[in-house]
Parts: structure tokens; C-alpha cells; sequence
């Protein structure tokens, strides 16, 4: 599969601090795929996130986006259009007065000319469902609206990549579901490739694979259901296992025959129904 | 109740003057503070008077909003009128109690200075009345722009009188949940002696500077995510127009200027 990033041997300290937050990491993001990099706080999952558009440059090694790299000064706009970030605190990283001035901030400043930028504010609202809103200033969104507006404008400077850098963490469930619908549309029909960093791992499990970082190590890479067979790991990493599994193996010890952890809680009541 | 805060005092309406460019609206407000002093006599006073009439009739802003944004400096009329009536001694006295003499050049020119003040803030007022502040900071940005070449960051004062406006809002829904959080710990914002009021606002403003500082950091590395690197090379949704009423405007103001020019004693 071809390669949309590529993280290598990076090390990074933060100015004044003795231990590295990442330690030697590597990776591969492979294009249109939906990657989660769990871990927990001080993990360096968040740090790592801000590598990859170049946002901290790394102390070793190269973190390239297709033939680009962040330490070269030449390449950063054109990564930082590329891969297009949705922080956490919704209110933080809206800079305009109203919705189409935000989304036209990126615009902006990428120099695009009112023309083209009008037709591509229109055209980002209505693919994050936002298009009532256009006018509306920020303090009357919800904050999943106001994440759905920010994923509308790094749509609208065409990116290859969205980050989304514990995006839900501080919504309410329904803004949660609004945001990883909006986000998994957009990787499935337009193939853009998405990184979600999270502690949570419910919702790294519908991702096509999930990295584990651990002390600012690439502790485990691979697909979710190996991944969280490796109840250890977890543990160690300091996550907290997905709801169906932990009842699955609540479900064991009490000498229900399960002959696995079942990683969805469709699986597990097919599984449960199924028992004799 | 803070969903619908209009900041600065905006009124919104659909009138020509609402339709006009911010440009040419700051230009004929900072023109119109200089031409007030032309004035001298009844004649150019009453130009002056009828020419902010009309304006004032064209706004669409109705007169108690007006007089909401005169009251604070009425009392500052009031007395330079009075001073003026007391202390300017020219032409026939009109009244005389001991060494208390009052000059009808004295009340000539209360009623002028008066004037001069009055027309000087319901000039202003309505260009905020009538301008939405984004639409004044554009204005501005426009405007100041030529003093780029001698490296005045008028573009960065632009974008930071923007966001302030952005925020100013978000604030104040903070300062309510803050606000709330204290109450409900026992604070008292409402009653006590002055001094004790002001020291319940510390643990008030305290969490609130400090997450405006987290805000602006965490602000700044979501623009930066987002490409800006300045004003350089920057273009701009927010287009403003000239249109012809927009010269007109400044056609008649001109020609007023004129008119004073000739009238003025």
C-alpha cells in the first residue's frame, strides 16, 4: 500500500526537559486508510500528532508527507494544507466571527483568490451538513457543530490527510456521533485518509488499524482485533478496554462459555444468543 | 440570556446609510469632526443641524437609541454650556446680581459649544450605530493600509481586533459558568460592603485570565495548523464595495465643507 506519511526514527524532546516524549518512533500511514494512535495521557500520542503537519519538528529523524518533509521550511505550507488538524477544544480553533468566515480563515491564508473560495465554502458546509448555518456565529453552535465547521474548513483547502487530535474528547455523545459520522463519510466515499488520536477505545475500533503508544513508544501496530486481544498491553498502556470486551470477560469468569473477547457488543449478543 | 449579546451597540436595520461602504463611513465621520469647528454663526450652525437631521433620518435608527448613547455626556454639555455662560463677557448685559453678570455673547456661545458637542457625538454614534464592528475593523484595515510601508502592523492590529470581537462572547458565557460554579460554593457577587464585593470578583477573575491565556495559545496553534503566516499574501472573503451612494455621501459632505466655508463669519 502506498504511503501517505512516513514518521522515521523520530525522537522529540520539549525544550527544558530531560526524558524524550517520543522515543525513537516509526511509523506508516498508509493513504485512505482510518489509523487510530491510542494512548494515555503523557503517551506522546498528542506530540506525535503535532509531527505530523509540523507543527514541532522532530529532534531526530525525518517525518515525511508524500515527498515533503516538515523540516524543510520550503514544504510546510504545502504539508500543513495536505494535512488538515481538528484540535480538541472546539471553541479554541474557531478564529472567525461567523461560520463562513472561519472556514474561509484557511482560505485565506493559503491565498486563494474570493471567487473559488466562496464556491469552496459552499461546497465544504454542505458536505460536513452545515450549510444552514453559515451565517451563525460561533457562541450559538454546539460543540459538535463547531468541530463539524472546523473538518469543513480544512476541506475546504482539499487536504489528503485530517488528524483529529482527541476532536470528541470534549463533546457530548451526540456531538460525538455527529463528528465520527461526518469524518467516516469522508473517508469511505472520498477516500480522504484520517488519524484519530484518542484515549478511547471504543472508538478506535472501527479504525483499519491502531497504533498503541506507551512512555513515547510505539508499543503495538496492527488491526483492532488484534489488538485488543492483547489485554496486557492495554493495561499497561493505561487504556481502558472497550465496554463489550470487559463484559465478555466478566462474562468468562463467571463460567459462561465464550470462546473469545468479543470486540462489539453486535458480536457479543450474537455470540450470547447463539449459547446453548 | 447571554445568546443574544450584540456587541458594541450595533442597531440592525436596512437603511442607505446601513448599505453604505464602512469606508466611506469612517472617512465622512472622521471628516465631519473636523468641519464642526468650521461652524461660527446661526447660519452654518443651522446647516450643520439640518445636515444631521437628514443623516440621522436616513439611519433608520430610532431617536431613543440615539438619545441612549447621548445621555452619559449630557452632563459635560450642560456644564461647558453653563461655564461658557458664565465665564465669556462680550456684547450687552443681559442680567446683573452683585458681582454675578450674565453677557448675551455668553449665551450665544453656550448654545454653540452645546451644539458643537452634541452634533460631534450623534455624528459617531451613529457610525457605530449603523456598522457592525467586523465591518469597522475591515474598514479600518483598508483604510490604515498605506501605513504598512512604514511597518505599522495594521493588518495584526485587524486580525486582533477580530478576534477579540470573536470572543468577547465566548467570555462572557465563561465568566457566567464561573460565575455559577462560585455561587454555588457559597460566593457572594451581590451584597456587602463595596470593598468585600470587590475582593468576591478575584476568584472570579483569576480562573478566567488563566484560561484566556490557555485559549490564546491553544488559538494560535490552530491558526498556525492552519497555514497563516501573516498578513502577506493574504486575500479576503469579506469584500467591501463602493458603490455610488458611497460618493455621494462624500460629494455632499464636500459640499457642505463648502457651504461653511462661505457662510462661516
Amino acid at each position: 500500500m502506498e504511503n501517505i506519511i512516513s514518521v522515521k526514527d523520530v525522537t522529540f524532546f520539549y525544550p527544558g526537559e530531560e526524558t524524550a516524549t517520543l522515543k525513537n518512533v516509526s511509523l506508516d500511514v498508509y493513504k485512505g486508510e482510518w489509523l487510530s494512535i491510542v494512548g494515555h495521557n503523557g503517551s506522546g500520542k498528542s506530540t506525535l500528532a503535532k509531527l505530523l503537519n509540523g507543527l514541532l519538528l522532530p529532534n531526530e529523524g525525518t517525518v515525511h508527507v508524500s515527498e515533503f518533509v516538515t523540516a524543510r521550511q520550503d514544504d510546510i505550507w504545502e504539508i500543513r494544507r495536505q494535512v488538515g488538524m481538528v484540535f480538541q477544544n472546539p471553541d479554541n480553533q474557531f478564529v472567525g466571527t461567523s461560520v463562513q468566515d472561519d472556514i474561509a480563515f484557511g482560505l485565506e491564508n493559503f491565498g486563494v483568490p474570493r471567487e473559488e473560495m466562496i464556491k469552496r465554502i459552499n461546497e465544504s458546509v454542505e458536505r460536513v451538513g452545515m450549510q444552514a448555518f453559515l451565517n451563525q456565529e460561533p457562541h450559538q453552535l454546539s460543540g459538535g457543530q463547531k468541530q463539524r465547521v472546523a473538518i469543513a474548513g480544512i476541506l475546504a483547502q482539499k487536504p489528503s490527510v485530517i488528524v483529529l487530535d482527541e476532536a470528541t474528547s470534549m463533546l457530548d455523545p451526540i456531538g460525538r456521533i455527529e463528528v465520527m459520522e461526518t469524518v467516516r463519510e469522508l473517508n469511505q466515499k472520498e477516500g480522504i485518509t484520517v488519524i484519530s488520536i484518542t484515549h478511547d477505545l471504543e472508538e478506535a475500533l472501527s479504525a483499519d488499524r491502531v497504533v498503541v503508544m506507551k512512555m513515547g513508544e510505539k508499543a503495538a501496530a496492527g488491526k483492532p482485533e488484534t489488538i485488543f486481544q492483547q489485554r496486557e498491553l492495554l493495561k499497561s498502556a493505561g487504556l481502558d478496554l472497550p465496554f463489550s470486551l470487559k463484559l465478555s470477560e466478566a462474562l468468562r469468569q463467571e463460567g459462561v462459555e465464550l470462546d473469545k473477547g468479543y470486540l462489539t457488543q453486535e458480536e457479543l449478543v450474537d455470540a450470547l444468543w447463539k449459547l446453548a | 440570556m447571554l445568546q443574544n449579546v450584540i456587541i458594541g451597540q450595533y442597531y440592525p436595520a436596512s437603511s442607505p446609510l446601513h448599505r453604505m461602504d464602512s469606508r466611506s463611513k469612517l472617512i465622512a465621520a472622521f471628516f465631519y469632526l473636523f468641519i464642526v469647528f468650521l461652524a461660527n454663526n446661526w447660519i452654518t450652525y443651522g446647516l450643520l443641524i439640518a445636515f444631521t437631521a437628514v443623516t440621522i433620518s436616513a439611519s433608520k435608527v430610532p431617536l431613543r437609541y440615539l438619545y441612549k448613547g447621548l445621555k452619559p455626556i449630557l452632563i459635560l454639555v450642560v456644564f461647558t454650556m453653563l461655564l461658557h455662560i458664565f465665564l465669556t463677557k462680550e456684547g450687552d448685559v443681559l442680567y446683573k446680581a452683585g458681582w454675578f453678570e450674565i453677557y448675551e455673547g455668553g449665551i450665544i456661545q453656550g448654545i454653540f459649544i452645546a451644539m458643537r458637542l452634541l452634533l460631534l457625538v450623534l455624528m459617531t454614534s451613529l457610525l457605530t450605530l449603523t456598522t457592525t464592528p467586523i465591518d469597522i475593523t475591515d474598514g479600518l484595515e483598508h483604510l490604515l493600509g498605506p501605513l504598512k510601508k512604514w511597518k505599522l502592523p495594521v493588518h495584526e492590529f485587524a486580525l486582533m481586533m477580530s478576534i477579540s470581537l470573536r470572543f468577547i462572547p465566548t467570555l462572557l458565557q465563561e465568566t457566567e459558568k464561573i460565575m455559577k460554579a462560585q455561587m454555588a460554593r457559597g460566593a457572594d457577587f451581590t451584597s456587602g460592603p463595596i470593598k468585600e464585593r470587590a475582593k468576591a470578583f478575584v476568584p472570579l477573575l483569576v480562573p478566567l485570565f488563566v484560561s484566556s491565556f490557555k485559549r490564546a495559545e491553544e488559538l494560535a496553534l490552530a491558526m498556525e495548523a492552519r497555514g497563516y503566516r501573516g498578513g502577506e499574501g493574504r486575500t479576503r472573503l469579506r469584500a467591501l464595495q463602493w458603490h455610488s451612494r458611497d460618493t455621494f455621501a462624500l460629494v455632499l459632505l464636500i459640499s457642505l465643507t463648502l457651504s461653511l466655508f462661505l457662510l462661516r463669519s
